[in-house]
Parts: C-alpha cells; sequence; structure tokens
C-alpha cells in the first residue's frame, strides 16, 4: 500500500468526519467516514498492511475526540480484523460490497464501544445497540457511494485489483 | 505453527498498544496530544474577524459576566434558591473571574461523546474541572486542557456527572440530585426519589461547590419527562438550555 496515500486519505477522512459528516445525521447517529476508509483497505489489502491502517485511523479518531487515547484504536483493529476476514468474498469496488463491508466493520467499532458505555455510565444497553446499528447504517450508505470512487484510486492507493484478492 | 505466529504477531501487538494506551490514559499528559490543535486558532480568529472583533468579544465577555453576576443577585431564582438550603449560602456576591473563548470545533468525530473544543488552554489559565457557560447557561466542563487549546465536556457527555438541584418556577422548594448526561443529547437527574415531586418544566440549577470554585444557581436545563423509575428513584429526563451545534462563544468561569 503506498502509505503516503493513506495518511492524505485519513486527515481527509478526519476532516470530513468533523465538518461534513454531521450534516447527515439522523438523531445523534452521524455516518463514520473512517470506516469507509478502513473497509476500502480491508478488503484490498493483506492483514497486517489492513491492521497497521486500521490502529492508525483508530488512534487519529481517539486523539481527536472525546474518548481519549486508545478505545477506538482497539475497536478499528477489531473492525479491520474482521473486514479483512470477508476479503475475496465482497467486491469492494461494487456498491453493495463496500455497503455489507461499511456496515459490518462500523457495527464491530461501535457496538462495543457502546456497550462499554452503557455498562460504565448506564445510558442503556438498548441505546447503545440502537446508536451502533444507526452509525452501521449510514456508514454503510457512504460506502455505498463512495464504492466507485475508491475504485479509480485503487492503482494509486496501491491496493490490490478485484480478479487478485479472488485468485 | 511458526507461520501461524508471524501472522498474528502485529495484530496482538497493536491490541496490547492499545490496552496500554487505554490503562495510561490518566497518566499521558494533554500538552503534546493538544498542541497539534494550535494550528486551527487562526480559525477562530479569522471567523471572529479583526482587533475590533476581538476587543468587541472581549466587551461582550464583561457584559454577559456582569448579566451572570447581575442575575445572580437579583433574580428570582436567587430568591426562591435562597430559601430552599443550606447550598444558597455559598457566596453569592463573590462571582467568579470570566474568561471568553471560541468554539474550534463543536462536533466531536467519535459519534459517542459530546465535548466541544475551545482557543483558551493552560496558558489563559484554564484548568480540568472549569465550569464552561454561555451567558447565565451551564455548557459543560474542562475536560483537558493543552497549551493553547481545551476541549469541554458538555452537559449532555454519557460521561458527565454534575450535583444539580431542580426547582420549581416561582416556589421556594427545590431538590437535589446528579446530573448525568445520556449521550443524546439529553440528560437525567439521577438519585431523586420516586416520592420527590419533581415535575415537568421545573428548572435545573447548579449547586455550589466551594471545593471546586462551582457557583450554585448557574442554569443548565428544564425538566422534560418525569416518571416513576423501575426501583425507588424517578426517571427524570432534562433537556439542557445550551444547544452545541450553535455554539460559537463561550465563558470559562476561571474561579475566584
Amino acid at each position: 500500500m503506498n502509505w503516503i496515500v493513506f495518511i492524505f486519505l485519513a486527515l481527509l477522512a478526519t476532516i470530513a468526519q468533523i465538518a461534513l459528516a454531521p450534516l447527515f445525521a439522523i438523531g445523534r447517529a452521524v455516518p463514520d467516514v473512517a470506516i469507509v476508509v478502513l473497509a476500502a483497505i480491508a478488503l484490498r489489502t493483506g492483514r497486517n498492511t489492513s491492521c497497521i491502517a486500521a490502529w492508525s485511523l483508530g488512534l487519529l479518531r481517539d486523539l481527536t475526540g472525546g474518548s481519549g487515547p486508545g478505545p477506538f484504536a482497539l475497536m478499528f483493529l477489531l473492525a479491520a480484523l474482521v473486514a479483512n476476514t470477508m476479503r475475496g468474498m465482497l467486491f469492494p469496488s461494487r456498491p453493495l460490497g463496500m455497503a455489507i463491508g461499511c456496515f459490518v466493520a462500523a457495527l464491530v467499532a461501535h457496538a462495543p464501544y457502546g456497550m462499554v458505555l452503557a455498562a460504565r455510565y448506564g445510558v442503556g444497553f438498548w441505546n447503545g445497540i440502537g446508536h451502533s446499528l444507526a452509525v452501521a447504517a449510514l456508514t454503510a450508505g457512504l460506502g455505498a457511494l463512495a464504492a466507485r470512487p475508491f475504485a479509480k484510486i485503487r492503482g494509486i492507493a496501491g491496493w490490490a485489483p478485484e480478479r487478485e484478492l479472488l485468485a | 505453527m511458526r507461520r501461524l505466529k508471524l501472522t498474528w504477531t502485529l495484530p496482538i501487538a497493536l491490541a496490547l498498544a492499545s490496552g496500554v494506551l487505554i490503562l495510561a490514559q490518566s497518566r499521558i499528559p494533554a500538552g503534546p496530544r493538544y498542541a497539534p490543535f494550535a494550528l486551527l486558532r487562526p480559525l477562530a480568529e479569522w471567523r471572529g474577524g479583526g482587533d475590533e472583533n476581538k476587543r468587541l468579544r472581549a466587551e461582550n465577555g464583561e457584559l454577559l459576566a456582569e448579566l451572570l453576576r447581575q442575575q445572580r443577585k437579583a433574580g428570582e431564582l436567587e430568591a426562591q434558591l435562597r430559601k430552599v438550603s443550606a447550598y444558597r449560602e455559598a457566596s453569592i456576591g463573590d462571582s467568579p473571574r470570566v474568561l471568553p473563548a471560541s468554539v474550534l470545533l463543536s462536533d466531536d468525530p467519535s459519534t459517542w461523546h459530546g465535548t466541544v473544543m475551545i482557543d483558551k488552554g493552560t496558558r489563559d489559565g484554564v484548568k480540568q474541572g472549569m465550569i464552561v457557560t454561555e451567558g447565565p447557561n451551564v455548557v459543560g466542563r474542562v475536560l483537558e486542557s493543552g497549551e493553547t487549546t481545551s476541549r469541554v465536556r458538555l452537559v449532555g457527555d454519557p460521561a458527565f456527572r454534575m450535583k444539580v438541584a431542580a426547582v420549581k418556577k416561582g416556589a421556594g422548594a427545590g431538590v437535589t440530585g446528579i446530573l448525568a448526561g445520556s449521550g443524546d443529547g439529553t440528560c437525567r437527574l439521577e438519585y431523586v426519589l420516586d416520592r420527590e415531586p419533581v415535575g415537568e418544566g421545573w428548572i435545573i440549577v447548579s449547586v455550589a461547590d466551594p471545593d471546586r470554585g462551582w457557583p450554585a444557581g448557574m442554569l443548565i436545563g428544564e425538566v422534560a419527562k418525569s416518571g416513576n423509575g423501575a426501583g425507588v428513584y424517578g426517571d427524570i429526563v432534562v433537556r439542557p438550555r445550551v444547544d452545541p451545534s450553535s455554539l460559537r462563544h463561550v465563558l470559562v468561569l476561571l474561579g475566584k
């Protein structure tokens, strides 16, 4: 993978998350732009590469948000591992493939965090699950829209073509 | 087996690194983490305008602080609260010093937390735990401070806790409890017994905490729903007075 392109994508995703994602919010749930980048990478690269990328994206989220360092780095790592196991089963250049990958990755990244918040602060278990599902659904929608643009930058980003993924 | 070990070494190492970061959260200094956000300060200055605007904003801050003082001295709320209980004995005349600040980032990218970033930090005297207001309304408390920027935990954040009183408009009675954020923009009033007569429309105000320099009588929100909870405590939902998405300028209460 081209790591310079990754750094650019990570910074772009962080800015978009803060500036643009709230415009597509439904209630308190907003699409997770970093998860879309994470899914695009995890569905096209090897396990180690996707783990480093996901951990970096999560750490960036931790540093720019109010969660403190660590939680999202761990959650994004788990999401990348799960999304990476679907590599070869989904077509990331097709909207449906990206939507499914983003939905699963977003759910894996957010649901455990919601449960921890529910247990620690008493915000309600079903509130946490409902919020995670809403974030995952919105992220899946954004992933479907981003499938074609990501397929176009596949070459410059150094991601494997789909025929190699299926081989 | 050797190949299996090599394949999983990196993910396990990264997971352990995350675990160490989570466990050491409170020991990691905030300064270096907040340093990059100093780059956003020119944005706030540009959004706020030039020197004239800066002067007017400072003046506006002073006027808001004065308004705060007057409200607390002469307002109907003060008179009601003075009757209620001993917590109102806290010195009403000693108003805290205030510091005007601009909001740099009004959304938390985590989607779970409610925080905003302001353009004042330890260099300006901002410290963890200080109350942040918009006029007489409580916005939240300072979560962490870097040298030039700070993050403020909003009252709706799941981790927000504060001792408050629920006061009926036009009456002298009040009930104390703990305000807790719900994560969905609203708050809950906890540890108020079912039998306590808290009703919809009651206003929620801060309770004096001299140790932390918090004044009494700051407005936080009003009761949106009040019912019986599962146990001995009531199920009380509070709607905060401040809408975080519209926040541009705030005041940090620096203490006396």
